[in-house]
């Protein structure tokens, strides 16, 4: 999976993924599609829960947790939200 | 949405699990008024399964397994999501004779193939006939079940397209009721074998133990495929008609206010939680930046600590946070158990809060004795909370190398017999041979008797022998967690045997950083931390974060640590890179 080349909305999404994880980016690693969670930005279980919850309130989506296992990557991450994010709000 | 189920029955006396089998003791709940809601982490209330509507769900589900082919004493594997869903079709299994298996939902990112083994396992493990889960997870379940011969692999609506036949033939009180995963590793996993009478005593010690009555309202954000959520909230409470909120796991991880928030709204009496849950509320509520936390919290007024070793300091914490809120800090109840005894061993009594037991590290180390000292703040005594009075009608006994029973303060295995322990690990004679003998069961950790009340030290097997003394490796790891920038769980400390026969005292710290400098300032710093507070000189080893393997539960896996560093599993991070 990786990030496909996006029109407006898409971009909104993606910078609002960026700006929350951000946040949360303790590491410094500067944040691209292929950054990773575990390896890259050491999240841990409780974290990427601490995470979701930021993401999910910035753009008024609930993320199942079904979708987690096959996120990998940053780039990966923005896909599965902008899918969320079109079936949430059309 | 309808409103949740009430606190109190209308007119059905409260009976606390004098049941012969857990499906009598659904059908005597069905009666009343009672039951189980479902919330999310904003506060919403969405689904209410009062016992009766589960009963007549469960009755009806449990004809389709029948009519799928299930027959009594097949093990049946479901997903445990926290939802209604699994409820139905766990109790399905009850009324059909066959044997739950609940199994964990994923949690994290990444990590799809360690999940997917971590599941077949249990379903080749226990010898599954049939899988339920959620649509959600089914491409999971799908992988994970594939090759297999399966009567069903699908969802409960799959379930229920399936013909249903009359004739359900409930098992009595030997028979077993679930098989729970909870102990071992994920690749040899090790199912615990409980039957109805083994629950049904267990429960009704655990209800005696916390003075359960018809004011109590249980509040749960513990996952179902663990001991504490499983049979602590949800069976210890339909066992005794008791209502239960439950809020996801996931949906705690979250947002875990939202826990004491149903627990103010719905004027919850019960809840538990390992250490974390209680850290973890303390820690969003501070950096919350808000002033004080609008809730209350006087209702509480069990508030147990269980599934893992007790930080009091946490505790602490907590309380200071939330006494403006009304929480009393003699609600904290700590109590032991674990899943070969279906969960409950011994419990604090109620209201008196956490008692402590600050002893000498001197005596604990060199004669395996619990000496009080004071608390001087010199650190030469180590704090343990005391984890209450064994359960009525069982017995546990402190023994020796040589299986002698050992006297008040002297430190040895604690051992435990009673009607509550399993019938055995599923399909593994031998496994059950190495714990239970003459009705005995060998816990794996270390304790003492203060009094009556049972104090926990540690795992033995993780004990750590150095020059003929003996070491803690909770110790070791508790002094480099609390240095700044490290968390619960970011060390393992054990001993490698050497070739001359002794053995090396070894840390594993994962590391964050990556800058050389700082890397080797931190090995310096846990060294001379550990070698000043417990006065053992270790090898300090950099690894990458997340290395460290954990249990179901959330404890360090310390056994399994070892294991992966030895096999090379774990790669040791260069001090300066």
């Amino acid at each position: 999976m990786s990030a496909e080349p996006s029109d407006g909305a898409s971009q909104d999404v993606r910078a609002a993924v960026l700006e929350v994880l951000q946040t949360f980016n303790k590491t410094g690693v500067t944040l691209q599609d292929g950054t990773r969670f575990t390896e890259d930005l050491n999240f841990d279980s409780l974290l990427v829960m601490e995470f979701i919850a930021a993401l999910e309130d910035r753009l008024d989506i609930s993320v199942p947790l079904n979708v987690l296992p096959d996120i990998e990557t940053v780039g990966q991450l923005v896909v599965a939200t902008e899918q969320i994010v079109r079936e949430e709000h059309g | 949405m309808s409103s949740p189920t009430p606190t109190n029955n209308i007119s059905l006396p409260k009976r606390l699990a004098d049941f012969p089998t857990l499906p009598e003791a659904l059908d005597y709940a069905a009666q009343g008024e009672t039951g189980f809601n479902f919330y999310t982490s904003r506060g919403e209330l969405t689904q209410v399964l009062p016992f009766a509507d589960l009963s007549a769900e469960a009755r009806s589900a449990a004809k389709n397994l029948c009519g799928g082919g299930v027959v009594p004493g097949d093990r049946v594997a479901l997903l445990a999501e926290t939802a209604p869903a699994f409820l139905v079709a766990f109790f399905a299994c009850q009324y059909a004779g066959a044997i739950p298996v609940p199994m964990p939902t994923p949690v994290a990112f990444g990590r799809r193939d360690a999940y997917v083994g971590q599941i077949r396992n249990q379903i080749t493990s226990s010898g599954a006939t049939m899988v339920i889960t959620p649509s959600e997870f089914m491409p999971f379940v799908e992988e994970a079940t594939a090759g297999l011969e399966l009567l069903l692999v699908g969802t409960l609506d799959d379930l229920k397209d399936l013909p249903q036949a009359e004739g359900l033939k409930a098992g009595g009180p030997d028979d077993l009721c679930y098989l729970q995963y909870s102990s071992g590793s994920t690749r040899f996993p090790k199912g615990v074998a409980v039957s109805h009478r083994n629950l049904m005593v267990n429960c009704e010690a655990m209800n005696a133990a916390v003075n359960v009555s018809t004011d109590d309202r249980g509040v749960s954000w513990l996952p179902f495929y663990h001991d504490m959520g499983l049979v602590g909230f949800m069976l210890g409470c339909l066992t005794s008609q008791t209502t239960v909120d439950f809020l996801p796991t996931e949906d705690f991880a979250r947002r875990p206010l939202a826990w004491l928030r149903i627990i103010s709204d719905n004027r919850g009496t019960m809840s538990y939680g390992p250490s974390f849950g209680y850290e973890l509320c303390s820690r969003r509520f501070k950096s919350s930046n808000a002033a004080a936390p609008d809730l209350d919290l006087s209702s509480w007024r069990v508030a147990g600590i269980g599934g893992e070793m007790i930080k009091p300091q946490v505790m602490h914490a907590f309380a200071d946070v939330f006494r403006s809120c009304g929480f009393a800090d003699t609600a904290f109840n700590a109590s032991y158990g674990l899943a070969e005894c279906v969960l409950g061993v011994s419990f604090s009594t109620p209201n008196n809060g956490m008692i402590l037991d600050h002893i000498s590290k001197q005596e604990l180390g060199d004669n395996h004795r619990a000496v009080p000292v004071e608390d001087d703040g010199s650190g030469a005594g180590r704090t343990f909370v005391a984890c209450g009075r064994v359960i009525q009608g069982h017995t546990v006994e402190i023994r020796d190398e040589d299986g002698n029973v050992m006297a008040e303060r002297e430190i040895g295995r604690v051992f435990f017999s009673g009607p509550s322990v399993m019938q055995g690990y599923y399909g593994d004679q031998e496994a059950t041979d190495a714990c239970i003998q003459d009705g005995w069961l060998d816990t794996g950790d270390l304790g003492y008797f203060k009094g009556d009340e049972l104090v926990i030290v540690g795992r033995s097997k993780d004990m750590m022998i150095v020059n003929g003394r003996n070491y803690w490796p909770q110790d070791i790891e508790w002094t480099v967690e609390r240095m700044e920038g490290m968390r619960s769980g970011d060390a393992a400390a054990f001993t490698l045997e050497q070739d001359d026969g002794s053995e090396q005292p070894t840390i594993l710290v994962q590391c964050r950083p990556s800058a050389a400098d700082v890397r080797e300032a931190l090995v310096a710093e846990v060294r001379s931390r550990v070698q000043n507070q417990v006065g053992l000189a270790c090898d300090v080893i950099l690894v990458p974060p997340r290395t460290l393997p954990k249990t179901s539960s959330g404890k360090l896996a310390r056994g399994k640590a070892k294991a992966n560093f030895l096999s090379g599993e774990i790669q040791p991070l260069a001090a300066g890179v």
